[in-house]
């Protein structure tokens, strides 16, 4: 009244209108705008309906420095300073440590079926252990130790294809002349390392030889006998 | 720092043949401080953190084809590691039969051994209280100190109460005091 007397007189009405239910539904406007401004957003499922506990919950706990704070200020105050060293390069290098021995390796290893080569390895280190122990009498029954290894009709085929290697020097090269993957395959198939769990998985039964092929111990020490009794 | 995709994102290349191995390495890069760390406050020793961590990885690398997602992946690495740890001490005490009065304690011992070992400074007389507290509680103790880890992903760690939690970082609080504070 002071200020303006004229606007005084005027009354406080609103002179604009509004279509009808226009502020009932402006919120579902704005959304379905927006969504089709940006169709690539999108919000996970049930975000909203859990949004508010989430936030009340946050509020609720206590993060852990105000805790410890609160539980032990003597705590609170120590430096958390690492006396733990790390080796240098360790965290570099680790995941290629770890992924060499996770992968599946590209060689399988398994028993071959060529027949010489099943038996070659066995019967060059069997024969070794065999004439050795024949060496240990007297080196002049060794042609008498060949010839009845090799005459007896119940001697396993990889013993009449060991009694070919008659000198050191014959063993020494028929080894030489092994490829390492067969010593390989061979020491794994008969060594105290072998994982019996892989080879069990790898290997074909069909493909090993049977239980009268093996040269066992009886055998070999009736063997021996036959040999001491001939000399 | 580096950035890492998601974990659902990593799951996801893990499944596929052709990007496994390079989803297996990320997850490493991504997961293998926080992991070597909760290691070696519980075992101490570098090597045998550097053995049971590459277990823990093999074991993920077998098992992560059958992981449910009905728990965050990282809470599921953290049990896997805080079981291995805890059964490497385990075997680790029957191999040297040692006593089973944390005071006299292996892991104290190494602890002194380190070269760079004070016992007049604080951090060092935090570690070694920190070892004196019973395994279970040290590893509570360790995730809530130094992880900052909410209570509630905890206990899907450890598959024990928030309240049971709660009470023994308290009570292992507590105990760390004293120790400094006497010694």
């Amino acid at each position: 009244m002071t200020i303006s007397p004229l606007l005084a007189k005027v009354s406080n009405e609103n002179v604009f209108s509004v279509p009808e239910g226009y502020f009932n539904t402006l919120n579902q406007l704005i959304l379905r705008k927006a969504s089709a401004q940006n169709p690539t957003l999108s919000v996970p499922e049930g975000y909203f309906e859990s949004l508010s506990s989430n936030i009340l919950n946050r509020i609720k706990e206590e993060d852990a420095l105000t805790e410890l704070r609160n539980l032990s200020p003597m705590l609170y105050s120590v430096q958390n300073e690492n006396v733990y060293k790390v080796p240098r390069g360790y965290f570099e290098n680790l995941a290629s440590v770890i992924l060499s021995k996770v992968k599946v390796p590209a060689k399988v290893i398994g028993i071959r079926s060529r027949s010489i080569w099943k038996y070659a390895v066995a019967a060059v280190l069997t024969g070794v252990i065999a004439i050795n122990s024949l060496l240990m009498f007297n080196k002049a029954d060794q042609q008498v130790a060949y010839n009845t290894l090799k005459a007896n009709p119940g001697m396993p085929s990889y013993i009449s294809e060991a009694s070919k290697y008659k000198t050191e020097d014959d063993i020494k090269n028929a080894v030489a002349s092994l490829s390492n993957d067969e010593i390989i395959n061979y020491l794994q198939k008969t060594g105290t390392v072998a994982d019996n769990e892989i080879l069990n998985n790898e290997i074909d039964p069909k493909d090993l030889p049977s239980q009268k092929d093996y040269l066992d111990d009886q055998t070999l020490e009736t063997l021996l006998q036959q040999i001491q009794n001939t000399n | 720092m580096a950035t890492f995709p998601d974990d659902n994102i990593l799951l996801a290349d893990f499944k596929e043949p052709a990007t496994r191995e390079q989803a297996f390495t990320l997850i490493i890069k991504k997961y293998q401080e926080k992991l070597y760390w909760h290691i070696r406050r519980i075992i101490v020793d570098h090597d045998d953190t550097d053995d049971v961590l590459q277990n823990v990885f093999i074991k993920i690398w077998k098992g992560l084809d059958n992981f449910k997602e009905n728990s965050q992946l990282y809470t599921w690495l953290y049990r896997i590691a805080t079981n291995e740890s805890l059964t490497f001490l385990e075997q680790q005490k029957k191999r040297t039969s040692i006593s089973l009065d944390p005071s006299e304690s292996n892991i104290s011992n190494r602890l002194k051994s380190d070269e760079g070992f004070d016992a007049n400074k604080l951090e060092w007389k935090l570690q070694l209280a920190i070892q004196e507290l019973p395994e279970k509680q040290r590893v509570v103790f360790n995730l809530r100190y130094y992880d900052e880890m909410p209570y509630e992903k905890m206990s899907e760690v450890l598959e024990t109460s928030v309240g049971a939690l709660k009470a023994s970082y308290h009570h292992a609080a507590k105990k760390i005091e004293d120790y400094i504070l006497n010694h």
